[in-house]
Parts: C-alpha cells; structure tokens; sequence
C-alpha cells in the first residue's frame, strides 16, 4: 500500500513537471508564431522618445517655434506627398527616438486615409521621427482609446469627432493644451469658419485642433420635386415639404421623407435641428438649466407625429441604424434625408444619374426659421504622450490648408473645409450640389445654442446626445403611443438628472 | 419530421443563400433590386476583396491565431483537466468550479484589465498577443469539457498501464487520448471557432491591418454610415469556408463527442 501510494506521488510529480516544461515550450512556440512581424511594436511610446524641444517644459508654454519648425520647411506634400509610404517608412528616425503614434477614426473612404497616413509619414521623414497613423474602426473607437488611456497607453495624436469628446477627456485631465497650436493655425487661409471658435475651448485654453466641418443638409430628389411642383428647388419650408410629399408618396415603394428614427446618433442630430427649426433648444441662454420642454419642442415632435400618421415616413424607420437612411436614398426610395454627405460621395461613385438629380439643402424653415448643428473633428494630444512637442508639430503640419484641400477631396466630400477661403478652391466651386454649404456651416448651430459652449455644458449634452434622449422623445411618441406632451416632459426629466451629475440645472 | 427539417434548413440556409446572391451583384443592383436571383452576376465584389483589400492577410493572420490557439487549449486543457479528474490534491474541486467560472466572465468586462495585461506584456498590435489573450477563454473551455470526459473513462484501464509500468504522462497519452478522441475533436472544434469569430479583443488590442483578424478587417471596410455590402458579403462568404472546412472533416468525431457520457455502460 505505502509502495503504492510513493509511486503515485512519484509520478505525479513527473505529470506536473512534463506539464511545466511543456506549457513553457508552448508558450514559446506560441510567441514565435508566423505571424509576429519582423520589428514588432509592442510598446506604443518607448520612453527614451526624442523630444525636439523641451519637453520638461510645461505644456501650456507657448512654443511657437516649435509648432511651426520643419513641416514648414519641408517639401510639401500638397496634392499628393512627394515620397511614397514605402519610402517614408524606410526614414530612419534618430538614435534613440521613439514612435509618434496617431489614432484616428476611419475616414469615410479608405484613399482618404491612406493620404492622411502618407502626410504623416512625409512628416515623420522630413523630422527624422517614426510615425504610425492607425485608423480605427469608428464604432469601437471610445472602447478601444478607454482601455488604451485606462492601461496608460493612449496614443499620443488622437482624432475625436466631435467637441464634447474632446472636452470630455480634458475633463478627465487627459489632455494638452494646445492653444500656442491653435495660435499658430487658426488664422491660416482666412481664418476658422465661426462655429469652431468657441467650442474646443475650456478654462480660457484650447483643447483640440479642428481640421474640418460638417453638417447635414437635406439631400433632395429634385426630380421628384420637379414632378409634384415643377421646379427642380428644394422645399423651403417645413409645410411645403410636407404638402409635397404627400404628392410624391406611393407606398410602399416610396415614403418620401427618410428620417431615421433608431436609437442612433443620426435621429438625435435630425431631431435637434427640426427642434431649432422650431423655436427649441437643449438649453436655456445661459446654458445653466435644460430647456428641451418648449413650445419649439412640442412643435417639431407633433410635425414628426404627423408625418408618421399620415404615411410620409418609412414604416421601418424607427428600426434604422446610421446607415437606413443612406439605403433608402441610394435605393430611391425615400425623397429626402438629412444626412452628412457620405451619401453624395456614394452617388459620384455609383449613380451620376441621381447625382444629377439630387441638391444638397439647407433645412426647410420650420415656425422659427432655418437651422441646422455644424459639427467638426479634431486633433488632440494626451498628456501621457512623451511626444507633446513632436505631436504639436504634426498638428500644425497637417494643418497646413495645401495639405488639409488634397486630403478633404479624397474624402470625398464628407469634410468640408475648416478654413473659410478653401471653399473657394476648385473642387467646391465646380460642384453644384455644395453651394449652400458655406452659409450652411458658417451659420451652423452648436450643439449648445443658445448658450455659449463650455466645458462642463458640453459634456453634459455629450452624454444627453449619447444616452438618445431625443430618440426616445420621438420614440415614444410614434411607438409607445405617449402624447407629445408627455413624451418632451421625460425628455426634460432625463436631461435635468444627466445636468445635475455636471453640477448644472 | 421532414416539415421540420426543411423549415430549420430554409432557416439557415436562406440567409447563406442572400449572402451569396449579394455577393454577386453589381453596387447598384444591391441597393435597387431585392431579388432573390442577380439579374446580372459580377465577380467584382470577389476581386476587390481579393486584390484592393487586405482580406487574405486578415485571413492569414485569423488561421494562424485560431491554429495556434486550438492546439494550446487541447494541450493545456487535457493536461489540466487529467490532473481535476484523476490527481487528488487539496483545492481539486475548487479548482474545477473556478475554471468554470473563469470560463463564464464576459469579455465584455476583461477587456480593459486584459489591455493593461497585454500592454504590459508589449503584445498589443500582434497576434501573438491575441493568441495569449484567446487561451483564457478556450482553456477554461477545453478543461471543463474533457474533465466531464475524463470522468466516463473506467479508471481501472490507467491502472492497468500503471502496472505494467507506465508512467502517468504515458497512461495519459497512451491509453486515455486515444479513447478521447471525440471529446478532443469537440474541443479543437469550438476552440476553433471560438478563436476564429472572436471580435472584441481583436478589436480592441489590434490596429494594424497586417494584424488584424478576419473579424476586425471585416469591420473595418465599413466607412462611417456607408456599407460595401458587396465586398462584406463575398469577405463574409470566404471568410466562413475555414470553420466549415472544419466542420465537415471532424464531423464524425463531433458526433460521437457531444453525445460522450449520455449512456453511461
């Protein structure tokens, strides 16, 4: 029995030890697997990453000569860069130096991304400095910079599409103050258009860097307009389009007014300039206290609430993610969608015909006029960068407005630019559908209007924006049958509890 | 019965079917024509795939972390799962119900804590770190199901080797592999695809598109709110051809593995 046991004991301690070493073979095997590159880059930021200037320097320092160094100087890659990816990526950066590490969210065609890695990498070789320009796939974007920032790996350039985001993470005490960059480019080719001044500013600082605009006009079938009315013009007003769509509606192969109605970020933006157009607004004048219960309010919900009754709105609309609403335009089912212009840039490639019908117009007027959100993204820079300066001079190189013009016409449209004398470059004057563009952005509504935009009022309609209160305002309306009335006093509810986490209302 | 059949078999068969069909229509055509049947085929779709996308390196990449990761599951989650149901020591049972637990915590929750982990180990943008990263789902797995196999197995025929001189290592790999073959082939089978539908942590810890797995660079052709559906749906197509592979080779052994221990002899 005990000659047993010793036995067993003997070989049970040969299973742990064989068990050991081949879990230590394996785990060799498995890090010598095929896959792994050459060089691989496993630490974003090594810390012995060059500082072109003083880094100990605090950030807010201005440092003028800084931001402005090289880029300048070097061979401009406007329409296209000089040097190509492949030779870029084969400039050796200095001794010692570490990788400048860029994020940014996919822009909306992949020739867009690729010119924007390739000024990047220009940069990178006329600084002597690694660069990697990572795009990253939009919908995960926020997971994948929390955990990045929460292991304390964030990238050290990070692209946010909207303010609120970046003013999020300066909240946080995540971000770099780039006023002497603001300083230096918000001036350049006429100067920022007037809806991003304000908005990237916090604490009297500047936070981001916006390198373009958006918004979204109501794309338009101006043959079908011509049809119902005989003119090829967009409806001017909100009663027009109503009168004429209930001329153009043929269910159910056409509802012709394709808003989305998902729990997605498209009905909020759609829902809050329908609301402008009425009279509403998120907040009160001094952007202390949430004002979305208004007169405005209830008059752009009953309109919607009208549409939907009278059939003039697809049947599935309240189903629709960011993406229903350019399949029914583009599948000619719907008459009119408010919608940044990824759709156009669809249309250019695959139907002129419809192109040559379609206007890209302001919103009609509602009782208080016509209104509409102008967005913008942006480059910011994070705090645990070890490339702040290296970073502020990529910034303000990218910015360059030769370089911002090449990189917006590979985008197809979907950016418009940042500067007010580019939209008079060729490409925007040649193309039709983008004339009311201009006074479209110039007059372009922050999110926080009426209030002046501020750090703490941003964040707080950021989450209002992200938690869909105004989808579920419309929501519950067409589709758990609540009155209007009922529906606008949850949604002052619940922006009044999401105000007082920010210490407002 | 062969009602049932059928309806289960349009059931999944006809969303394959609108995957394929859309695959091969024209850009146009899949937005204007809710055909079953493309007026017009196209291979178009397939090409751009192939030639303008970084579709095969997506491939690469996903067969070598779905390889790699199903062999060191089978590997560790047999040795472990041999020591829960044959070895006795203290914290045995524990142990057991720990890995099972393991098993059920949701990515969801592990992806920050598994970033800093992965960081720290300067795994992010490779897939070796993905590799790293998938045997904590798929060991947890593979252990729990061979150990239920490991139970069914008369005990006497490891003594048996034990007395005509094996080794515990050689009884394992002589006499218990060999008889646990479905329930090896039920593990390599859904670590496998396991490995292979993984999106989360792919997408979280890869940028790189030399990197990245099928999932991810699948995603990734979506730009904003437009879709290529084409390229998606001739991506999703050949992208399902592994796992079915798969499939249909350890077929028989998937068969008599998940029945394993239904009819105790």
């Amino acid at each position: 029995m005990s000659s047993d046991k010793r036995t067993r004991l003997t070989t049970r301690r040969q299973f742990l030890g064989a068990a050991g070493l081949g879990l230590i073979g394996l785990t060799a095997l498995g890090a010598c697997a095929p896959a792994a590159p050459p060089t691989p880059t496993p630490a974003p930021k090594p810390t012995e990453a060059p500082k072109p200037a003083a880094t100990s320097a605090p950030a807010v320092a201005p440092t003028p000569t800084v931001a402005a160094a090289k880029p300048t100087e070097a061979p401009k890659p406007t329409a296209a860069p000089a040097a190509s990816p492949t030779a870029a990526a084969a400039a050796k950066p200095a001794a010692g130096s570490g990788k400048l590490v860029i994020w940014g969210y996919q822009s909306f065609t992949p020739e867009g991304d690729k010119l924007l890695g390739e000024q990047m990498q220009q940069f990178g070789k006329d600084n002597n400095q690694q660069v990697e320009y990572v795009p990253v796939e939009n919908a995960v974007f926020p997971q994948k910079l929390a955990a990045a920032v929460e292991a304390k790996a964030p990238p050290d350039v990070d692209m946010f599409t909207s303010p609120d985001r970046a003013l999020y993470w300066q909240s946080r005490n995540q971000l770099v103050d780039l006023t002497d960059v603001w300083n230096s480019v918000s001036k350049q080719a006429g100067g920022f258009f007037e809806s991003v001044l304000e908005v990237y500013k916090a604490d009297g600082k500047y936070w981001a860097i916006p390198f373009e605009t958006d918004c979204s006009p109501m794309f338009t079938r101006l043959d079908l307009m011509e049809k119902a009315t005989g003119k090829r013009e967009p409806p001017k007003t909100m009663d027009e389009l109503y009168e004429v769509s209930k001329k153009i509606v043929n269910p159910p192969s056409m509802y012709p007014i394709g808003i989305t109605l998902g729990r997605v970020p498209d009905t909020v933006g759609m829902m809050l300039n329908l609301i402008w157009c009425d009279g509403g607004a998120y907040v009160d004048k001094d952007g202390k206290k949430p004002a979305i219960k208004s007169d405005g309010t209830l008059t752009a919900v009953k309109r919607v609430q009208l549409w939907w009754k009278d059939k003039l709105i697809p049947p599935d609309s309240p189903t629709w993610d960011d993406t229903g609403n350019n399949n029914a335009y583009q599948s000619k089912q719907v008459a009119f969608v408010i919608n940044p212009p990824s759709i156009y840039d669809w249309l250019q490639k695959n139907d002129k015909e419809l192109l040559n019908n379609t206007t890209m117009a302001p919103l009609p007027a509602g009782k208080s006029g016509s209104f509409q959100g102008s967005g913008s993204w942006s480059w910011s820079i994070f705090k645990d960068s070890k490339n702040v300066d290296m970073g502020k001079a990529l910034i303000t190189y990218l910015m360059k407005p030769d370089n911002l013009q090449a990189v917006y016409e590979k985008v197809g449209g979907r950016w418009y630019p940042v500067y007010k004398d580019l939209k008079s470059k060729e490409y925007w004057t040649s193309r039709p559908h983008f004339k009311y563009y201009p006074d479209m952005i110039a007059n372009g509504r922050a999110i926080s209007w009426p209030a002046a935009p501020g750090a703490q009022l941003m964040q707080a309609i950021g989450e209002v924006q992200t938690n869909n209160v105004l989808a579920d305002m419309i929501q519950g309306v067409l589709i758990k049958n609540k009155t209007p009335e009922q529906a606008v006093d949850e949604a002052q509810k619940a922006m009044e509890d999401t105000f007082k986490k920010y210490g407002l209302g | 019965m062969a009602g049932g059949i059928l309806v289960f078999l349009v059931w999944t068969l006809v969303p394959v079917y609108w995957i394929l069909a859309t695959s091969l229509k024209t850009d146009l055509a899949i937005y204007r024509e809710p055909s079953l049947i493309p007026k017009q085929i196209t291979l178009e779709h397939y090409r751009r795939t192939l030639f303008e996308t970084p579709f095969l390196t997506f491939m690469r990449n996903s067969v070598e972390v779905a390889v790699v990761t199903t062999a060191l599951a089978m590997v560790f989650g047999t040795l472990a799962a041999y020591a829960i149901s044959r070895l006795q020591f203290r914290g045995r049972q524990w142990m057991a119900r720990a890995v099972v637990i393991t098993y059920l915590v949701p990515g969801s929750l592990l992806f920050i804590p598994m970033f800093q982990v992965v960081h720290q180990l300067g795994l992010i943008d490779n897939v070796v770190g993905l590799m790293v990263t998938y045997l904590t789902f798929t060991v947890p797995f593979a252990t729990w199901m061979v150990t239920g196999y490991f139970r069914n197995i008369p005990v006497e025929l490891e003594e048996a080797a034990l007395v005509d001189g094996c080794t515990r290592l050689q009884a394992l790999l002589r006499v218990v592999l060999p008889i646990s073959l479905p329930a090896m082939a039920v593990v390599a089978l859904f670590a496998f695809t396991n490995s292979w539908n993984e999106f989360l942590y792919a997408l979280v810890f890869i940028g790189r598109d030399s990197q990245k797995t099928l999932t991810v660079g699948l995603i990734g052709l979506v730009r904003g709110d437009t879709f290529p559906w084409g390229p998606m749906m001739a991506a999703s197509l050949m992208g399902a051809l592994p796992p079915i592979l798969v499939y249909i080779i350890s077929q028989r052994w998937v068969v008599a593995g998940l029945s394993a221990g239904s009819v105790k002899g």
